[in-house]
């Protein structure tokens, strides 16, 4: 059999996915030798009109990670969907929006405004925003434009697998480039990384009681943590129990609670909503008064129940349609 | 990609094109207008999407700013982390003991390692080999890929031990630690980091032996400067134009500034608008001899004449810059104790703060403003890649017309591996490259 085309391309990203596939390490070596990379501009010197001039359906998979947050990037990712049998939305930003999908939190007038205007860090006072064209003698530069919103991945293009994570672990990578070599890859829609609870990964969760019930939250900077107890039974913040598994809890390891970077379990809707639910019924109140009081501890509450998926929630719908 | 307009003259006018300047950390495109072998126009064209987090970090808790900023770039998330914890340090008036400073600069270690192997390897050596891709490359040279794939793991290993995850470490706060390590799991690191320190000095070899481009502009340099040590997250800012200022002056020396055709700000000199370089050439250049002794030695021993301005020989510094790191981190591992508290008490009030440290990629620039219940009111981060933008441009404007002669192809691709040392992470400000060269 000939090795599986496979092309890996960003859109709003950071390059921590990019890392994640270099940090297979002596992995990337075997993945190399068992697929045939045909697109990876971090990497590799291949261009645009390279996948341009390949036939519909010639790259067998692509990974795309990233939120859209432009003109350039949607159609990038059109043109790979079109290229490509299979397309992975890679990573947080990719699969929910991620953290640059915070700024849906205001609109792209307000941001663009502070950006280029009004933020301290722009002191040249010339008030230029970066053009879509800017005329030379020769014709015109194009730059993409700017969307109203960051958008999700499969809001632009049909999506057929998520590989959850901020960004996703070596290891469910690696397993997910098995399966597809293996030809072994689980219904069209789903996310590559198991359906269970962060905490069943957790060593702190034989310490979690049965019925958890909490009579104050705290966030992991008001505190010092017993290590060797569950964070949330502290009444630590830890979004554990809505996050799916699949990382093997490094940041509890780390003495940090989850924020929830792994995403919704697969009968979730919308995450934060989630995540904000089950963290107000620990609490051990019904009184809405003593609820807001204990809420108070979260000042940034979209920030902190939300940080990686605005994009891709209700609440985004919701606003689109005001 | 060539095109042929015919231009207001009637003449013929060549366009060459990269529609992506690819290995490196984002998107960009380079245009270039050239009349009668004259270079007449240089524009950068960034346009990485840019994610505006200076506008989204408005609201967000202090404590929370590390974890988001670190999104900013997976190649140097410490490098964000770190100056944002600075800065807002800075605002509360914190000061964590001297054993977190350690811990600190091992951290800042670990993060320079995984970032120049990279770097050096997968990015850059392809192009003085001739090759098109690592990948490629490691066919040829299966030693040094591998040499790089495990001087990076070792990176990532130490990376991962202090901040809990390798990329986007979450262990970092305002005041210190969420954790420290123990001294025992640090030691179990040695003998790799031993096996580092050797890799890295057979690295430096390996790279001085590469064949450089004789190109030496008359660069300012600016780095972060302190009394005793190598710069990495203190504290002052100088450069070797006479600049020597506390980071609460970086905005008044230095400016960023838009322009139409770029989704980034360019940065530059306030006083007299010429640009500045920032990154390893200009760290060592500033600050030969505070490097550690066996790294000193292995800069010295390239040929090199210190201090060095032509940006090729960028490679050998990261090289160099790896010794130290590996060094340093010994050194640290060596005399490390566990603190009594793995962060500093504090009371959160109002503030503004600022800080500046060394990224792998150069001198960046945070600065806060909270209110008094520690949400942030404003933000305002000037990443290393953004600052050297205009020097890029300049740098290009000196080195075209040195190689007009060549056929297309082969300018797009010199005028790439010239950006290429600057290792732009053009993700940090935005994403970076197109080539578009008009000439007659
Ligand atoms: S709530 Fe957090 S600390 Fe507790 S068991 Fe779940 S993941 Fe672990
Ligand atoms: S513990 Fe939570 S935040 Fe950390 S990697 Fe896992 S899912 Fe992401």
């Amino acid at each position: 059999m000939a090795k599986p085309k496979v092309a890996f391309y960003w859109c709003a990203s950071c390059g921590g996915c990019e890392e994640a596939v270099v940090d297979l390490a002596e992995g990337v070596l075997k993945v190399v030798e068992a697929v045939d990379i045909v697109f990876w501009p971090v990497a590799l010197d291949f261009k645009r009109s390279d996948v341009q001039a390949m036939p519909d359906g010639a790259i067998d998979v692509a990974f795309i990670n990233g939120a859209i947050r432009m003109s350039e990037q949607e159609a990038m990712a059109k043109l790979l969907r079109k290229k490509s049998k299979l397309v992975i939305a890679y990573g947080a930003c990719a699969y929910q929006g991620g953290i640059p999908g915070l700024a849906n939190l205001t609109d792209k007038e307000t941001i663009l405004e502070y950006v280029y205007h009004q933020s301290p860090s722009t002191t040249d006072g010339t008030g230029v925003r970066p053009q879509t064209h800017t005329t030379v003698p020769e014709g015109e530069l194009e730059l993409p434009e700017f969307y109203e919103t960051v958008k999700t991945l499969d809001q632009v293009i049909d999506v057929d697998y998520y590989l959850p994570g901020c960004p996703p672990t070596g290891k469910i990578t690696f397993q997910a480039i098995e399966a597809i070599l293996a030809g072994k890859l689980p219904e069209k829609g789903a996310v590559l990384a198991g359906d269970r609870a962060l905490c069943y990964e957790c060593d702190l969760n034989s310490t979690k009681p049965e019925k958890l019930l909490v009579s104050d939250l705290k966030r992991v900077h008001q505190v010092i943590v017993d290590r060797e107890k569950c964070l949330l039974a502290q009444g630590i913040l830890c979004l554990g129990p809505v996050t799916r598994g699949g990382c093997e809890a490094p940041c509890v390891k780390g003495g940090m609670p989850c924020t929830g970077c792994f995403g919704p379990l697969d009968l979730v809707r919308d995450y934060g909503g989630k995540a904000l639910s089950a963290m107000a019924s620990i609490v051990d109140t019904t009184d809405e008064k003593v609820l807001a009081k204990i809420f108070e501890a979260v000042p940034d509450p979209a920030g902190t129940f939300y940080r990686y998926s605005v994009p891709a929630s209700l609440l985004a719908r919701k606003r689109k349609a005001a | 990609m060539t095109q042929r307009n015919p231009d207001a003259a009637g003449l013929p006018q060549r366009t060459v094109k990269v529609d992506y300047l690819s290995r490196v950390e984002g998107e960009g495109g380079l245009y270039a207008r050239v009349e009668n072998g004259e270079v007449r126009e240089v524009k950068l064209d960034i346009f990485e999407p840019p994610r505006f987090f200076e506008a989204f970090l408005r609201g967000r808790h202090f404590q929370e700013v590390p974890d988001i900023t670190a999104r900013i770039c997976g190649i140097c998330p410490v490098a964000y982390q770190m100056s944002s914890v600075h800065a807002l340090e800075a605002a509360l008036g914190v000061s964590p003991g001297p054993e977190i400073r350690q811990l600190r600069r091992l951290l800042y270690c670990a993060e320079w390692i995984e970032s120049h192997a990279l770097h050096i390897y997968l990015l850059q050596a392809p192009d003085f080999l001739g090759y098109d891709s690592a990948i490629a490359m490691a066919a040829d040279h299966p030693h040094e890929v591998e040499r790089a794939l495990r001087l990076k793991k070792i990176g990532n290993d130490l990376l991962a031990l202090l901040g809990g995850r390798a990329t986007h470490p979450v262990s970092v706060c305002v005041g210190g630690f969420y954790k420290v390590p123990r001294r025992k799991e640090l030691e179990a690191l040695r003998g790799d980091l031993e096996w580092g320190l050797e890799a890295s000095l057979e690295t430096v070899r390996f790279v001085s032996g590469l064949a450089f481009p004789d190109f030496a502009p008359n660069y300012e340099f600016v780095s972060v400067s302190h009394p005793d040590e190598y710069p990495m997250n203190e504290r002052k800012i100088v450069s070797s134009a006479g600049v020597d200022i506390e980071p609460t002056e970086f905005e008044k020396v230095f400016l960023e500034e838009h322009v139409e055709h770029s989704t980034a700000l360019h940065s530059k000199r306030a006083d007299t608008g010429t640009s500045y370089f920032v990154g390893p050439l200009a760290r060592i250049n500033l600050n030969f001899e505070k490097l550690f002794p066996r790294a000193k030695e292995a800069a010295r021993a390239t040929g090199i004449c210190w201090p060095c301005k032509n940006p090729f020989q960028g490679i050998v510094v990261r090289a160099v810059e790896m010794v130290h790191a590996y060094e340093e981190a010994l050194a640290i591992i060596a005399s490390y104790r566990e603190p009594a508290r793995s962060r500093a008490e504090f009371k959160v009030h109002a503030g503004e703060g600022c800080a500046a440290t060394e990224a792998p990629r150069g001198v960046l620039y945070h600065r806060y403003r909270i209110n008094d219940q520690g949400l942030v009111e404003f933000a305002k981060i000037v990443p290393p890649t953004a600052q050297n933008y205009r020097r890029m441009e300049d740098d290009l404007r000196l080195f075209l017309p040195g190689i007009l002669e060549r056929a297309e192809p082969e300018i797009a691709r010199a005028c790439e591996n010239l950006i290429r040392n600057y290792d732009p992470c053009i993700s940090c400000s935005t994403h970076f490259l197109k080539l578009k060269l008009d000439s007659d």
